[in-house]
């Protein structure tokens, strides 16, 4: 049998395709990660313009960007529409996901499709929708309609990371919970809270990163005056490369991680990737 | 006797069992109803009709803005700019991203969960920050490129790169890489191992298997993932509004001029709504292509 069976990846073409794929494979995770290291690095650079390598290394980008009022301003504001944002979602999500994956609805598949579809609909058509009606009504851009469009985008992960929670509890032990005469009450927060609050955290903390981090819908429905943080910054290198900028970026990668942490530890870093399918 | 009551009692319970009603659903469902379907119909709505000093003309349906942009070459030629930015950037994910699909599925369980980290990492990073960091590394003289490819003598005067087609399709390659590279997994991780080793055993080189076996079997993930990569890359308006430059044109970069600058809102309406209708279009003929396929892959 063994004459039979041929040495593995011989041939030349063999050799070819592996060092292709390998090439590739190699370029690819270069280009995923090396925007983010420079990006760090650079913010410690010491010169006056983004020159590679640094001349040397200090941290005055970073004291320049404490010092920026707009930048503080802005930070301030995409901070307090971040934690409205999060506690309307909850609100809205964590019930939602009971009939969703519970009951035998009929058209629960097509609520659920309606629910999860701002992660597939483009930001900036969603942006000019909210605009146009805000408009119709005779509404001027706010805090409250700024609060309320980031939801729109944000909802789908708390509702998301909320059923694959409930998913797994099994519904004998409410049963049990309410055969042994605890109300309804009771049975929330001592049997399906501390099993679901996991999924609620996690969908939390990527509805709040989700909407510190919104651009294209901010672009629309944010108002010049109230300027949250990613729009300040993208004006900051529409024309030109600011390195003020660079100082801000390695806070927000920072924060990026520390969500991407969290969610691992809370929900397993599978699901995880798994939301990351349907993100858009 | 007893027994029965108690046999009531957890019928009655049984029945109570979804104590978790439908209307719980209610609120979430309508909000969406009034913050994104409402929205939604209004973008098209608007297309229809004229606007005055942003009040909609009462009465004034019209098709004159559609056929306005419809029968101008200049829109047709942005349309044909934004395709191709879309397509070109969703071959660039596929070409980069099959590879990493393909060693994620070949390591061990302490490899996948670094390459998970790389993968998913720039995935939550804001757009703006990855745009930033493409800059440092594609802009001006001073640039990280510019300066490897004098330092190495293989150019004598620094290329313009940013504020190119190529450096927005680097940027969205980079963002849109791993909506490529996950689908793709999901599939190459169901696939049967028995057939290649079916396939190798019946005397199949390396690449013969992986061209007539694994490649082929993997297709519904990757038409799910360029489904995706595309939507996103054809409609994105960071990457190519900071990396294309104040000039570069696209559908997106053009409407946001219309509608913030110009105030064209009719314009704007209507250049959303077929962005949007061609986006859905191709992401509904992928996923009839890739649903057709799955059953045979099985």
């Amino acid at each position: 049998m063994d004459e039979v069976k041929r040495p593995r990846g011989t041939g030349t073409a063999d050799w070819a395709l592996r060092l292709a794929l390998a090439i590739l494979c190699v370029t690819a995770l270069l280009g995923l990660i090396l925007p983010s290291i420079l990006v760090v690095i650079s913010s410690f650079n010491a010169s006056d313009f983004l020159t590679f390598p640094p001349q040397g290394w200090s941290t005055r980008w970073y004291v320049a960007m404490a010092q920026n009022w707009e930048v503080r301003k802005s930070a301030l504001l995409s901070f307090r529409v971040a934690l409205v944002v999060v506690g309307v979602d909850i609100l809205l999500g964590v019930p939602a996901a009971f009939p969703l994956v519970r009951s035998r609805l009929r058209g629960a598949n097509l609520i659920k499709s309606f629910l999860l579809s701002p992660l597939m609909l483009p930001g900036i058509v969603i942006g000019i929708g909210l605009l146009f009606f805000y408009m119709v009504l005779g509404l001027s851009l706010s805090f409250p309609l700024l609060a309320a469009s980031h939801v729109v985008v944000t909802l789908p992960f708390v509702i998301s990371m909320t059923s694959a929670r409930l998913v797994t509890l099994n519904v004998a032990l409410e049963e049990a919970a309410s055969g042994l005469g605890a109300s309804q009450a009771q049975t929330f927060f001592h049997v399906i809270l501390p099993h679901l609050w996991p999924g609620i955290a996690a969908g939390a903390a990527f509805a709040f990163l989700l909407s510190f981090d919104n651009f294209t819908v901010s672009l629309f429905t944010a108002s010049d005056r109230l300027r949250p943080l990613p729009i300040v910054l993208f004006y900051l290198l529409r024309y030109d490369i600011n390195p003020l900028v660079g100082a801000v970026s390695t806070l927000e990668i920072g924060l990026a991680l520390v969500t991407l942490l969290v969610g691992t530890r809370l929900l397993g870093l599978g699901r995880v990737a798994q939301l990351g399918r349907r993100m858009g | 006797m007893a027994t029965r009551v108690t046999h009531l009692t957890n019928l009655a319970r049984f029945w109570r069992i979804p104590r978790h009603p439908g209307w719980a659903v209610a609120p979430a469902v309508a909000y969406l109803i009034v913050f994104l379907a409402l929205p939604l119909v209004l973008l098209f709505a608007f297309g229809l009709v004229d606007i005055r000093d942003g009040r909609v003309v009462p009465g004034s349906w019209t098709f004159s803005h559609y056929v306005g942009v419809l029968v101008d070459p200049f829109y047709y030629r942005i349309f044909l700019r934004t395709l191709y930015m879309g397509i070109a950037a969703t071959v660039l994910c596929l070409v980069f991203g099959y590879p990493v699909a393909y060693l994620f599925t070949r390591v061990g369980a302490g490899a996948r969960k670094v390459l998970l980290v790389m993968i998913l990492a720039p995935l939550l990073t804001n757009a703006i920050v990855r745009a930033f960091g493409w800059m440092i590394i594609l802009g001006g003289r001073k640039g990280l490129l510019n300066n490897a490819l004098l330092t190495l003598g293989l150019i004598h005067e620094p290329v313009k790169i940013l504020y190119t087609m190529p450096a927005v399709l680097i940027g969205l390659t980079q963002i849109q890489l791993p909506f490529m590279v996950l689908p793709i997994i999901a599939m190459l991780e169901n696939q049967d191992q028995t057939l290649r080793d079916a396939a190798e055993g019946l005397g199949a080189t390396w690449s013969q298997t992986f061209f007539h076996v694994t490649l082929p079997l993997s297709l519904p993930g990757v038409l799910t993932g360029s489904a995706l990569v595309f939507v996103i890359s054809y409609t994105n308006f960071a990457v190519p509004a900071l990396l294309g430059g104040g000039s570069f044109a696209v559908i997106p970069t053009y409407i946001f001029e219309q509608i913030s600058a110009l105030l064209e809102w009719s314009r704007g309406a209507v250049l959303s709504s077929l962005l949007l209708l061609t986006a859905l279009a191709t992401v509904w003929i992928f996923n009839r292509l890739s649903a057709a396929l799955l059953p045979w892959t099985k």
